[in-house]
């Protein structure tokens, strides 16, 4: 059968375990985070479509027809806040390797003592969808899940 | 005699030296746990047995069973419904005497109360009509009559045979057992209602078009098939839960297809009766496509089949097919059907690629369908046999891929207006391609799918990338390459299942049974084993097991046994663990010999710097003489330093950070930039699976040393990767300097 990978709505029925994965990198000195979240073209481009009514959405389309709309869906599904108070992101840009796409935002001023971080990418669209979330900072790598069952998790700074 | 003898005792010095000075390191560093990674894989795999061979071939008392099909089969499309009669004769090849036999009756699973349906993890998430009607389906909500209803079963003389339905299987015992050499014969009839595609999913069923009122029918696990009995399992007794696809007997296939007089039927094996069924000006076209070598001759055009979904026959019509030596059957039929056709030569072959789709996918579908079944054919048959079978058939199916022998089902449609993305074109030909690939793994070199995914979908993925990679320039891959598996398998481990675990219980199927295995065997042939030895080894396997059923076991020996090399290793580390690729190089130290009137420096303390190639000079004494043994010659110091004294040595200590042992690639680039390659063999790190150390000489400084600069091991951190290390730029920081720019 074809790799399920390339069927988006087989893999509505077949396919349980959808995984996105989202690095982020503290950087001391300058005070910012850097973000790079991955996920499967097929599922954003189904998400996408039906989200916006657009059937003829298309991932791989020219950037200026895409970017508003993965912009528009990496602020709604990622949310951090800074000790309460949520920061907003600064969108550099995205990329299309093979069938993974790949976001880079970037947070400024970062200082204070906890992050908290709600990654909801596809949690409402895919059974088995989890988030899972590599915080590096100077000294070293925690990872942690975001799932249908918990949202949100927190980062020391 | 005399001076190899000595030879070795001075190599066993020296390794005592190396023994000793590695175990004083060792004490400083973390414990490390040996891990076996160079074990052989025997106690893993079955003992050889005249049935299988040690060599990986099948034994000299291999046998398979066999069943040959008469079936007449007729779709009703009205009420989008099937049923059929088949005669089967069951020939027992075994050595054993058989009391029952089992059928797969696959629809079953359509059946409210199946497995598939109570064992399915659900839960509410996205509540929109697709997914809801998925959750209805799920928990038996459907009024949907699914599964098979067998109305008869009957031995060759019209007795009621017993029957026993256990889920998706039936069982019958037999009033006679069944002795080894003789055959049973019986009949069965059977209805089951067809599902829609769109609501339902799966392999087969049928798609609706509002806009003509059309259906498209694709066709398969239509009819009771024979279970496979072997000397491996006995009876495959693993129930259809879906993901687990099919382990199916060869035999032969003679089928009546009874469908509406207007339809066009595609299906496994020749057609019989093309002049009947077909009109005459299409059958003169099929006539032309037979010899057309060079382009695809449309037989049906697309104006044709646009009249052709106006009519709406009372009447039916038989299409009759022969397939030989086949595991399966399937068909296609609907009045929607443009028809095109192109003749491949193979050797002394000539096969008919033929592709039959709905308006709805041309533009796309007349330009790229028949071009990429040829392609698929020449490139896997010079990868294993020549295609056997005398057609091949891609027909256009909305959003899926699916195989069968000589037939698939094949998405890829443009938008209403025609226009389609690249994304769109490509990932069609990829998955055409996939799915008569699978025609060579697993319908032909017919391995155990519902046990072993990766012997199917991960062999076909890898001889897939080998056919985009020979006949389309630039394909946009998405597996294949060592790059595209590097995320996965660095990934969480609980998430992650070894390739040797069955289809059903592993987690992401489509990294598991098909990007990682096309990307260990593109790195076993471009790394490990160089496409000569690879090649040479895959075609043996395919060649062995051609129409018969392989185990994981008969392809791993027959890889080793073909090619001369030990693989044990890499089946361990690529297809037995979840380990991942990152080998480091940790240190690169250039030794300076010095003559004899300078202080010896014999230890040399450890040199934690990776920012530069460091030097050390370090100076050859004279060997006591107690460590000559009972040899009266004696070495002279400054001959053996005047044999090093033109040459450079270096140095180089490296990690083993991912667990899987894998061949260090190295490029080493001189002080006046030129460069050199080098491979260093797995077995490297046979005695420590974490780390070793390798002297290298060369006639002149070398400046950098990389690892694997092509990408092509799927290490997963390439930082790393060179010596001295430089500032990399991470890929955020790659983008956010573009965006700048
Ligand atoms: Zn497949």
């Amino acid at each position: 059968m074809i790799n399920i990978l390339t069927a988006p709505l087989l893999s509505l029925f077949l396919h349980a375990h959808h995984i996105s994965v989202c690095e982020m990198t503290y950087k001391e000195d300058s005070k910012t985070l850097e973000i790079t979240q991955q996920v499967f073209a097929d599922d954003i481009e189904l998400f996408i479509k039906r989200e916006s009514g657009n059937e003829t959405f298309d991932i791989r389309a020219e950037e200026d027809q895409v970017q508003k709309y993965l912009q528009n869906f990496i602020e709604k599904h990622i949310v951090i806040n800074l000790d309460g108070t949520s920061l907003s992101q600064h969108w550099i840009a995205y990329k299309i390797d093979g069938n993974d796409v790949r976001f880079f935002i970037e947070l400024k001023d970062v200082t204070g003592s906890q992050l908290s971080v709600t990654n909801t990418i596809f949690l409402e669209m895919l059974g088995g969808q989890v988030n899972v979330i590599h915080f590096h900072d100077k000294e070293e790598r925690k990872t942690k899940v975001c799932s249908q069952e918990k949202k949100t998790v927190f980062f020391d700074l | 005699m005399q001076k190899s003898t000595m030879r070795n005792t001075l190599t066993l010095l020296i390794c005592n030296l190396v023994l000793f000075s590695s175990f004083g390191q060792e004490e400083e560093t973390t414990p490390y746990t040996w891990q076996s990674k160079f074990e052989q894989i025997d106690n893993l795999l079955p003992t050889p047995n005249v049935y299988r061979s040690g060599d990986g071939s099948p034994g000299p008392s291999y046998w398979q069973q066999r069943a040959d099909y008469d079936i007449q089969v007729s779709l009703n499309d009205d009420l989008q419904k099937i049923s059929g009669s088949e005669d089967i004769t069951y020939h027992n090849e075994s050595p054993h005497q058989l009391s029952y036999i089992w059928l797969q009756l696959d629809q079953n699973i359509r059946e409210k109360g199946s497995d598939k349906f109570l064992t399915k993890n659900l839960d509410f998430t996205h509540l929109d009509s697709v997914s809801t009607l998925g959750v209805v389906f799920n928990t038996q909500l459907t009024s949907t009559e699914g599964g098979m209803h067998i109305t008869k079963a009957t031995d060759n003389k019209g007795k009621a045979l017993q029957c026993t339905v256990v889920k998706t299987m039936m069982r019958i015992d037999l009033e006679e057992p069944l002795e080894p050499g003789d055959k049973f014969k019986f009949h069965i009839e059977w209805w089951y209602n067809l599902n829609d595609r769109m609501e339902e999913h799966g392999r087969s069923g049928y798609e609706y078009f509002p806009e003509d009122g059309n259906f498209l029918y694709t066709i398969a696990q239509f009819y009771p098939r024979l279970a496979v009995y072997d000397d491996f399992n006995g009876w495959q007794h693993k129930q259809f839960l879906g993901s687990g696809e099919f382990a199916l007997t060869f035999g032969d296939f003679d089928v009546e297809i009874t469908v509406p007089s207007d339809h066009i039927v595609a299906a496994t094996g020749e057609l019989q009766n093309a002049k009947k069924a077909l009109p005459r000006r299409h059958y003169d076209k099929m006539q032309v496509a037979k010899s057309s070598f060079d382009k695809p001759i449309i037989i049906i055009s697309e104006e044709d089949a646009i009249q052709n979904e106006k009519s709406r026959a009372t009447s039916t019509k038989k299409w009759v097919y022969h397939a030989e030596n086949v595991r399966d059957f399937a068909f296609a039929s609907s009045r929607k059907f443009i028809w095109d056709a192109q003749a491949v030569k193979l050797n002394d072959k000539e096969v008919l690629a033929m592709s039959f789709y709905p308006k709805e996918g041309n533009p796309l579908w007349e330009k790229e369908s028949t071009k990429a079944i040829v392609h698929t054919l020449k490139t896997y048959s010079k990868h294993t046999i020549d295609y056997p079978y005398p057609v091949a058939n891609s027909i256009h199916a909305a959003s899926i891929g699916m195989e069968y022998p000589m037939i698939c089902f094949n998405l890829g449609r443009p938008a209403p207006d025609g226009t389609y993305s690249d994304g769109t074109k490509y990932s069609m030909i990829g998955v055409i391609i996939h799915e008569v690939g699978h025609n060579f793994f697993p319908m032909i070199v017919n391995s155990d799918e519902r046990q072993w995914a990766w012997m199917d979908e991960g062999i076909n993925s890898f001889l897939e990338y080998l056919t985009k990679e020979e006949h389309y320039d630039n394909f946009p891959h998405d597996r294949g390459p060592a790059h595209l598996v590097v995320k996965y398998m660095k990934g969480q481990k609980q998430y992650i299942r070894p390739m040797m675990t069955n289809p059903e219980q592993v987690m992401q199927l489509g990294y598991n049974a098909y990007s990682k295995p096309a990307s260990a065997l593109n790195i076993l042939r471009e790394v490990v084993l160089g496409p000569e030895l690879f090649d040479k080894a895959f075609k043996t396997y395919a060649e062995r097991w051609a129409f018969k059923h392989p185990k994981p076991g008969d392809f791993f020996r027959t890889m080793e046994d073909a090619s001369g090399i030990d693989l044990d290793w890499y089946w361990r580390g690529w297809f037995y663990s979840v380990d991942y690729v990152d080998i480091s190089i940790d240190t690169v130290v250039h030794y300076d010999f010095l003559p004899n009137n300078l202080a010896p420096d014999y230890y040399v303390s450890s040199i934690d710097s990776t920012v530069a190639i460091a030097s050390k000079k370090i100076k050859v004494v004279n060997t006591p003489d107690h460590y000559y043994g009972e040899f009266r010659e004696r070495l002279n110091y400054k001959e053996v330093f005047n044999k090093m004294d033109s040459q450079h040595y270096y140095q180089m200590n490296f990690s083993n950070i991912g667990g899987l042992v894998m061949p260090i690639v190295m490029r080493i680039t001189f002080d006046d930039g030129s460069t050199t390659s080098l491979t260093v063999p797995a077995e490297v790190w046979r005695y420590h699976e974490d780390s070793c150390r390798k002297i290298f000489s060369f006639d002149q400084p070398i400046k950098l040393v990389e690892i694997d600069p092509g990408l092509k091991t799927a290490d997963a951190d390439t930082e790393n990767n060179v010596f001295p290390r430089q500032e990399t730029k991470s890929e955020f920081e790659q983008m956010k300097e573009q965006k700048h720019d």
